[in-house]
């Protein structure tokens, strides 16, 4: 359809009258914005270059409430927030803005469907205005495959003619019925001409499928290092980018009431991946641009097909500290360096995918509402609270396999990530273990018995206890590690007859460092399993506690172990060695502090047993758990998806991302 | 005893931070005698006037109070010798900020009562109770919480009331002797790194950086980028190549001069190299840095001249457009990020045990943390423009800066970063500053 200047100038209020919120591109303090409309303003900045932000607030709020709750004394109510989702159309978007709606919506349509974000998705219509050329050098969509003629993009887009009409077509259902409100003239335009000549306007800057190859193989190049250098660790680029949609979950109290309201985050900010024990797998600017690019040009076109970019450039044009986006993929791209060593392998074997139950309602965010029933002091400050489902029937329906993960309400305070700590065969509830860290595990240990919380889950992979039928098992713990394995261990001990013979080997910096000690006391009892415990070995110096014997540090393996003493002052890897449990027909589960972690495979790989056949729980700071807040990921793998079960052989492969 | 007091049904709710030797006694004395007075008041009590942050007065006004009283011993009374007397310059100062925002000043009520007068305060708060009651409820702060409409970008037309443009500087070729003279230092080992400026080259704008060989620092482009080099300096890779050289301007001077005030760096561990605002060289010093004398450190002609046009208009009409323009806050902290002496290791903002603010990106969360980055730069802003020239939303930063540097000037006579000697503003005080506001 063909639309005079005046038609297209007048149709933002014809719209408004429809009812919709109009948002469209204003100019103010000499550049462009866009603004909702009001009855007197225009869109004075229609065409008028790019807008200095994106739009993607449409879909994607700043903040959104995704949930409310209230305290009744002890008690408290969670109701889904009421939202409303009026109609808005973006009225005169630039194709590359257009185009993020396309892009993001694999990511919260996947496997958990976000309801706000698809709602929103649904009310928000786009009439794309092409662009005649790029605004600046910054602008390099064709490189990422969109297309600045704008063919197909969004609801209807207006092509402008070179006699000043506009030629109008309709790309969605949506956008044949906003065309149908408008009158124009049925005429045939050929625009193909002019949409190559724009084309051609934005020469490609860089090889995207290079660039893709070249992310995995220079992921520890000191590239980063001289890239970042300039960067100041604040959310500009993110925060202004249409496609970046990474997010926190806070909640806010007020009096009794309160919500919980996912905020955009960055993965610029040191506090995005810091966890709570004080250690950040990205610990500074340069290991975070790279977070940054990777996810765009890697991890995600590797998860959803698209590369996670428009070529919009305003990261480039907004950066306060003027951070060369395209300058570093230009550079990133410019030569392949010889591959060093495997790439990340692309999806976990290890576990088994979690079980996905269908949530009490559908909004993804919303959690059970638990009654803590027992809470257990371990040490002076881990505690084990037992959790009851306050509505019994999601009780029934409630499942899991053991190795999944759960995210833990304290409500006003926000949510905290742990592997459920009861085992699936143990029916009527869950149990949680954790020590007192940050706000949420403050607030978590303020509860009593008969208080409510939320639990949000199954989350995750699980262990697969099916396939190690009649094998023998290894477990291996260290200190507040034992509650992730707690599980797999309960589930392997009440369906003992499936399985081989169990060693658990456990160790702590000393006997009041050691969880679920009346639970150790019954396994060192039972007849069908081996417990063997450790206390630090404190250089050489007597054992600190009696009843704990000495190992051969020097040498564990020669160390002679009386088999009806099983309590050493050592270290974990040495015990392991001194116990010499066959790799024979064995898969040994191994969960602890990074630095026991690795001298135990050490330990391992020395008694004979293969990468794959050793497993380990993994954690990362999550806010959401569903694979969409986008800090979880150790290089492409989403700890929260793809995990937490994975092979020693897996983590091996993994990037230096932790 | 208190006398309950009935009106039209509008009580208001005030909130008292009182210091615990002087004014909470004089409450009790209020008390014991059984005086009687409006029973509006909830007083927490904290040790000296010096701890009641501003902070504490903003969540109040947040939470819902309708009015806030802050009160402690007379000057010379204080019990550790000089608390009241720093509250009472950051009172000045916060005063002074609050009025710029167009906030109702009648709403903050401050008052020096003795252990002996509680004649007084039952006096001050029969009166600010009466007042209050007249002004009716408080809503402006938290109704800021109700104009969510998320997923909307804010109404057009509500936010143009001043221009006050962000700097796009390009790319200028740097002055010859400046590289020399650091390839110098850098050559024979006198310096183990310099910061600067190279080129950005997609939209050849500079860019921040720094150069360790004498043969990097020929990539360094003329200082005339919108940051703050002295940024950087909170880098840990550049804490590790001490002893330092910096290319500074004005700005950057100034805000050495700062962090040399506060001890926030070892001012012997730095070379500046100063350029006037041509881009001039003016040559190689130690710090403290004498400031380039083309220029004093401070608000270009322009922030001033908006400024003016600002307090011009009716506190109604600032209050509006401060709301409007915090509303568009992302809460990127670009401003926090680029500014040179925002230098907490944990800002205020990130602390969530407690939450002291909300996170969310809209009106409560965003007017406080304007309010509060205000108020922690009073007296130390140099008036680089980094903030304002960062603010991807165009937000006139720069504006609360200036009202405050004024404040400084109008009642310290304190300008930041001349005088890398001086002790800064809000750690010092004067037994006469002047005040005319608190009872």
């Amino acid at each position: 359809m063909i639309l005079t200047r005046e038609t297209v100038e007048r149709w933002p209020m014809a719209l408004q009258q429809t009812g919709a919120r109009v948002v469209a591109p204003v100019t103010m303090n000499g550049h462009v914005e866009y603004r909702e409309l009001t009855a007197a303003t225009k869109a004075t900045g229609f065409g008028n270059g790019l807008p200095q932000q994106s739009p993607k607030a449409a879909w994607f709020p700043r903040s959104e409430p995704i949930l409310k709750f209230q305290r009744n004394g002890r008690d408290w109510s969670v109701e889904d927030p009421e939202i409303s989702f009026q109609p808005v159309v973006i009225f005169g978007a630039r194709p590359c803005d257009a185009a993020a709606r396309e892009i993001l919506a694999p990511l919260f349509g996947w496997d958990f469907h976000d309801p706000l974000f698809e709602q929103r998705l649904k009310t928000v219509a786009i009439v794309t205005l092409a662009c005649k050329g790029p605004v600046d050098n910054a602008c390099f969509c064709t490189s990422v495959d969109v297309d600045p003629a704008g063919e197909k993009s969004g609801d209807v887009v207006l092509t402008e003619l070179p006699d000043d009409r506009y030629l109008a077509e309709a790309c969605t259902d949506q956008g044949q019925r906003l065309l149908a409100g408008v009158s124009g003239q049925d005429e045939k335009v050929d625009v193909a001409e002019l949409r190559a000549r724009v084309r051609e306007s934005v020469p490609v800057r860089f090889d995207a499928a290079c660039l893709r190859e070249a992310l995995p193989r220079r992921f520890a190049d000191p590239f980063w290092e001289r890239a970042a250098r300039s960067c100041l660790g604040c959310g500009t680029c993110a925060f202004t980018c249409p496609t970046c949609h990474c997010f926190d979950i806070q909640d806010e109290m007020r009096g009794n009431k309160g919500i919980r309201q996912k905020n955009w985050d960055a993965c610029a900010f040191p506090l995005f991946t810091l966890h709570t024990s004080g250690h950040n797998p990205r610990p500074d600017q340069p290991s975070r641009w790279r977070q940054r690019l990777s996810h765009k040009f890697w991890y995600y076109p590797e998860k959803f097909g698209k590369m996670l970019c428009t070529g919009c450039g305003r990261c480039i044009r907004l950066c306060p500290s003027g951070m060369d986006l395209l300058d570093d993929l230009k550079e990133l791209s410019r030569e392949l360096p010889a591959e060093t060593k495997p790439a990340a392998v692309c999806a976990s074997s290890g576990g088994v995918p979690g079980l996905q139950l269908p949530t009490a309602s559908p909004n993804i965010y919303r959690p059970y509402l638990m009654r803590v029933a027992a809470v257990r002091d371990e040490t002076l400050d881990v505690r084990t609270l037992r959790l009851e489902f306050l509505d019994a029937k999601e009780g029934k329906a409630f499942d899991f396999r053991v190795g999944q993960f759960g995210l833990y309400n304290a409500l006003g305070e926000g949510e905290s990530t742990f592997c459920i700590a009861s085992s699936s065969t143990r029916k009527g509830y869950i149990e949680c273990t954790f020590r007192q860290a940050g706000r949420v595990t403050r607030a978590l240990r303020r509860l009593n018995v008969g208080d409510l919380m939320g639990f949000r889950g199954p989350y995750g992979n699980s262990f697969p206890v099916e396939a190690w039928r009649g094998k023998n098992l290894l477990f291996v713990a260290g200190g507040i590690a034992l509650p992730p394995m707690r599980s797999v261990i309960q589930y392997c001990l009440d369906n003992r007859q499936e399985y081989g013979d169990i060693i658990i080997v456990y160790g702590a910096k000393t006997w009041g460092d050691h969880v679920y000690k009346d639970e150790l006391a019954e396994w060192e009892k039972r007849p069908d399993m081996k417990l063997w415990l450790c206390i630090d070995w404190k250089n050489g110096e007597e054992p600190a506690e009696e009843g704990w014997h000495p190992l051969n540090m020097k040498s564990p393996g020669d160390s002679v172990l009386d088999p009806h003493h099983r309590r050493y002052t050592g270290f974990v890897p040495q015990l392991v060695e001194a116990v010499k449990p066959s790799p024979q027909n064995r898969v040994a589960v191994l969960c602890g502090p990074p630095i026991m972690i690795k001298f135990t495979l050490e330990s391992l790989k020395k008694l004979g047993y293969r990468s794959e056949d050793v497993f380990t729980t993994l954690e990362n700071r999550m806010k959401c758990g569903l694979g969409k807040c986008g800090r979880c990921n150790v290089g492409p793998l989403y700890i929260c998806k793809e995990g937490p079960v994975f092979t020693a052989g897996q983590v091996e492969s993994l990037p230096p991302d932790m | 005893m208190s006398e309950v007091t009935k009106s039209d049904g509008f009580e208001p709710r005030i909130t008292a931070f009182v210091c615990k030797w002087c004014t909470y006694a004089g409450a009790d004395l209020a008390g014991t005698s059984r005086m009687t007075y409006a029973p509006n008041v909830r007083a927490l009590m904290l040790p000296c006037t010096g701890r009641i942050d501003v902070s504490f007065v903003i969540r109040a006004f947040l939470q819902g109070a309708d009015g806030v009283i802050v009160s402690g011993c007379h000057p010379g009374d204080c019990h550790y010798t000089a608390g009241n007397y720093r509250a009472r310059r950051r009172w000045i100062l916060f005063r002074d900020l609050l009025d710029t925002l167009g906030f109702d000043l009648r709403r903050f009520e401050l008052a020096w009562i003795s252990a002996a007068e509680g004649a007084k305060w039952v006096k001050t708060i029969q009166a600010f109770t009466d007042r209050l009651r007249e002004l009716g409820p408080y809503t402006a702060m938290h109704n800021l919480a109700d104009d969510r409409a998320p997923g909307i970008a804010p109404q057009a037309g509500t936010d143009v009331l001043l221009d006050l443009a962000q700097a796009k500087p390009d790319v200028a070729s740097v002055d010859p002797q400046l590289v020399a003279d650091i390839a110098e230092a850098l050559d024979g080992g006198k310096l183990k790194a310099v910061v600067g400026w190279m080129k950005a080259p997609t939209l050849n704008r500079p860019r921040p950086a720094w150069f360790a060989t004498a043969a990097a620092a020929k990539e360094m482009v003329s200082p005339n980028g919108t940051g703050n080099l002295v940024r950087l300096l909170k880098k840990r890779q550049l804490r590790a190549l001490l002893p330092l050289g910096l290319v500074a301007r004005a700005c950057e001077a100034g805000a050495l001069n700062v962090l040399a005030q506060e001890a926030n760096i070892d001012p012997a561990a730095i070379t500046v190299f100063t350029v006037d605002r041509n881009g001039r060289y003016l040559g190689a010093q130690n710090l403290p840095a004498d400031l380039p004398t083309d220029r004093p450190v401070g608000f270009s002609d322009e922030t001033l001249k908006a400024l003016d046009q600002l307090m011009a208009k009716s506190p109604e009409e600032r209050w509006t457009f401060w709301t409007s323009q915090s509303a568009k806050c992302l809460r990127c902290y670009a401003c926090r990020a680029s500014c040179p002496l925002c230098t907490c290791d944990q800002c205020i903002m990130d602390k969530n045990q407690p939450q002291w603010f909300p996170t969310a990106a809209d009106g409560p969360g965003n007017f406080a943390w304007q309010m509060i980055r205000a108020f922690h730069l009073a007296g130390r802003c140099v008036g680089c423009g980094a903030c304002h020239n960062a603010c991807p939303a165009g937000i006139p930063l720069i504006l609360l800066n200036a009202a405050m540097a004024r404040s400084a000037l109008k009642n310290f006579d304190h300008r930041a970063g001349v005088d890398p000697k001086a002790v800064p503003l809000q750690s010092d005080f004067r037994t006469d500053d002047k005040e005319d506001f608190i009872l």
